[in-house]
């Protein structure tokens, strides 16, 4: 019993840290915030105590800081979620959210809507759907093969290499002076376009998938000792995979549509998580999506105020999610 | 309990047929020992009473179709003991044997108190308390076989097939195991066993398989089944059969020619 209570010691540690990380995120940037404006803007406007500070202070607040947060958190929770839903349907540690060619179909709907003029908007629902569609492409295929986990991920392969020659072709065509910019900084991946619509829109599929896999994380790692043992257990392997693989694919594309491709974050994080609340998804599941909701957070504080320029988050999820997994690897002798 | 086959016959598709004709009938108590040489079809005969795979021909169970049963019905009658091997990441043992509970539970049902006091039990029986905390894949082969066993024991079923229990233990992980499954039979399961020791069959079953060319090459007790005609059928080799008494009965013993 030691060791479930130390999990669920992990789970409130982690729940505590994003409110903290949170707070203190506010007084990042440019206009200066104190974390007192914060107690007061929202002591006064969610409790009704004292005055609220400056209109200023609010708009920066509800209309820039907030959305950014949140997107951060939830576009951080969603990936690392689904990165670790991957990593036990395919019972391979190495199983990322690009997998299935989410993020290369995102890529190419984005980019296509960029190439056609649409609005945010647009960009956002062109990306979901594509990255729906590969994955579905990749699923159909995968069902075909006799060794059903290994034709999914080859399918998946060769899915999101031919999305990926299809976004290069886009590119080709793109105007150079305006929309092959915006499709590049686009794939480089960026919370800088957050606001309430891409909150909203993010959120909604993202805890749609998050209540999902939340719900079946037991059986989810009934799936992590195989197929036919899972079988022979008495529950439908395929139909459970199914499942988990359509929510985690919802999570990605709500991710990856909202902020572009912010790779690393669904390896990493489950990754780090299991070090921490151990393999049991009973725990591992919650914690995973605290822990990515804290790494984007603090990532993206540190893309938005390190440089005068706003860093592509993106770019940053690499530079140290990279160097982080072969240390990880190097340190523990495999990715267990 | 009572497991009929019934002319059971398999093969993959566009590749000549794996078994063939099978019957037999075998009964609560029983510990039964199928032998047979490697690809012969052990593994495959378990696969198709699990129904992972589609075989023509009837299959009961106390007189039941096993086809009309759903997976989860047919995994609280028959349980799979695989051969040990580590799952893609590290339960604590506890977690391995708890996962025994999923064929009671709802898709979004966890495992409850009923399923820890059940796990209590089980740990208790098979003396595993002081590994409940350890991680599986730091475990020994024989420590991984008996949380298997204990995972089985979990789902409540009273039909075990058990793939090379014995494989990959040292000699006294072996007798211990094999100490246990006599047990279990005498406490009312249907034990049955692919290995590849005749040796081992001789002691410790009730009852021995023999699988040759797909088909059922002998049904019986071991001292009337295992003669050295049917050590030639089963491996090709020549062999002497000598029975050493000992404690008020035979044993039986295969020296090489």
């Amino acid at each position: 019993m030691k060791k479930t209570k130390k999990a669920g010691w992990v789970l409130l540690a982690l729940l505590l840290l994003l409110i903290v990380c949170t707070l203190f995120s506010f007084p990042l940037g440019r206009y200066p915030v104190s974390i007192g404006d914060i107690f007061r803007q929202f002591g006064h406007d969610l409790l009704g105590l004292g005055e609220s500070p400056a209109d200023s202070i609010g708009r920066v607040i509800y209309n820039i800081r907030l959305p950014r947060i949140l997107l951060a958190i939830i576009v951080g929770a969603g990936l690392s979620a689904a990165g670790c839903a991957y990593q036990c349907v395919f019972q391979n540690p190495m199983a990322s959210p690009d997998v299935l060619g989410a993020s290369s179909g995102a890529a190419f709907g984005a980019a296509l809507a960029i190439l056609a003029g649409a609005a945010s908007g647009g960009i956002t629902l062109s990306a979901f759907v594509m990255s729906l569609g590969s994955m579905l492409i990749a699923c159909l295929i995968g069902a075909t093969g006799r060794d059903k986990i290994m034709t999914l991920v080859l399918a998946g392969m060769m899915v999101s290499s031919l999305f990926s020659a299809g976004t290069s072709c886009l590119k080709l065509a793109a105007d150079p002076e305006s929309q092959l910019p915006e499709i590049t900084y686009w794939l480089m991946g960026s919370l800088s376009g957050a606001n309430w619509n891409s909150v909203l829109t993010a959120l909604i599929p993202t805890a749609l998938g998050l209540a999902v896999l939340l719900l079946l994380r037991w059986r989810l790692q009934l799936l992590t000792i195989g197929d036919e043992e899972a079988r022979a257990l008495g529950i439908h392997p395929g139909r459970t995979r199914l499942v988990v693989i359509l929510a985690a694919t919802l999570l990605t594309a709500a991710a990856i549509s909202s902020s572009g491709t912010i790779g690393w974050v669904g390896l990493v994080i489950p990754h780090m998580t299991r070090k921490l609340t151990g393999s049991e998804t009973r725990y591992l599941l919650p914690g995973t999506a605290l822990m990515g909701g804290i790494f984007l957070l603090v990532v993206d504080n540190v893309s938005r105020t390190l440089l005068p320029v706003e860093l592509p988050i993106g770019i940053l999820t690499a530079f140290i999610g990279a160097p982080f997994f072969l240390w990880m690897m190097v340190r523990r002798g495999g990715a267990r | 309990m009572k497991l009929v086959v019934d002319r059971l016959s398999f093969g993959y598709p566009h590749s000549r047929p794996l078994l063939k004709e099978i019957s037999f009938c075998a009964e609560s108590g029983e510990l039964i020992s199928l032998l047979g040489p490697n690809g012969t079809g052990k593994t495959t005969l378990f696969r198709c009473i699990l129904g992972q795979l589609r075989a023509s021909g009837e299959m009961t169970l106390d007189g039941q179709p096993l086809s009309s049963l759903s997976p989860r019905q047919l995994a609280s009658r028959v349980a799979y003991i695989p051969q040990s091997h580590s799952p893609a990441f590290s339960y604590p043992v506890e977690e391995m044997i708890l996962m025994g509970a999923a064929a009671g539970l709802k898709w979004f049902q966890h495992p409850g108190r009923t399923e820890r006091e059940r796990l209590d039990e089980v740990i208790d029986s098979l003396g595993l308390e002081p590994l409940r905390q350890r991680a599986f894949d730091t475990l020994s082969g024989g420590e991984q076989q008996l949380v298997m066993m204990a995972r089985a024991m979990m789902t409540d079923a009273r039909v075990w097939l058990l793939d090379e229990p014995a494989a990959n233990l040292d000699y006294g992980n072996q007798t211990r195991l094999l100490l246990q499954l006599q047990q279990l039979a005498a406490k009312g399961y249907l034990l049955i066993q692919s290995t590849h020791s005749p040796q081992q069959a001789a002691l410790y079953s009730s009852r021995v398989l023999a699988l040759a060319d797909g088909k059922l090459a002998g049904d019986g007790e071991p001292a009337k089944v295992l003669d050295a005609e049917m050590i030639q059928t089963l491996y090709g080799l020549k062999v002497q059969v000598c029975d050493i008494p000992s404690g008020g009965r035979n044993v039986r013993v295969f020296l090489p020619d």
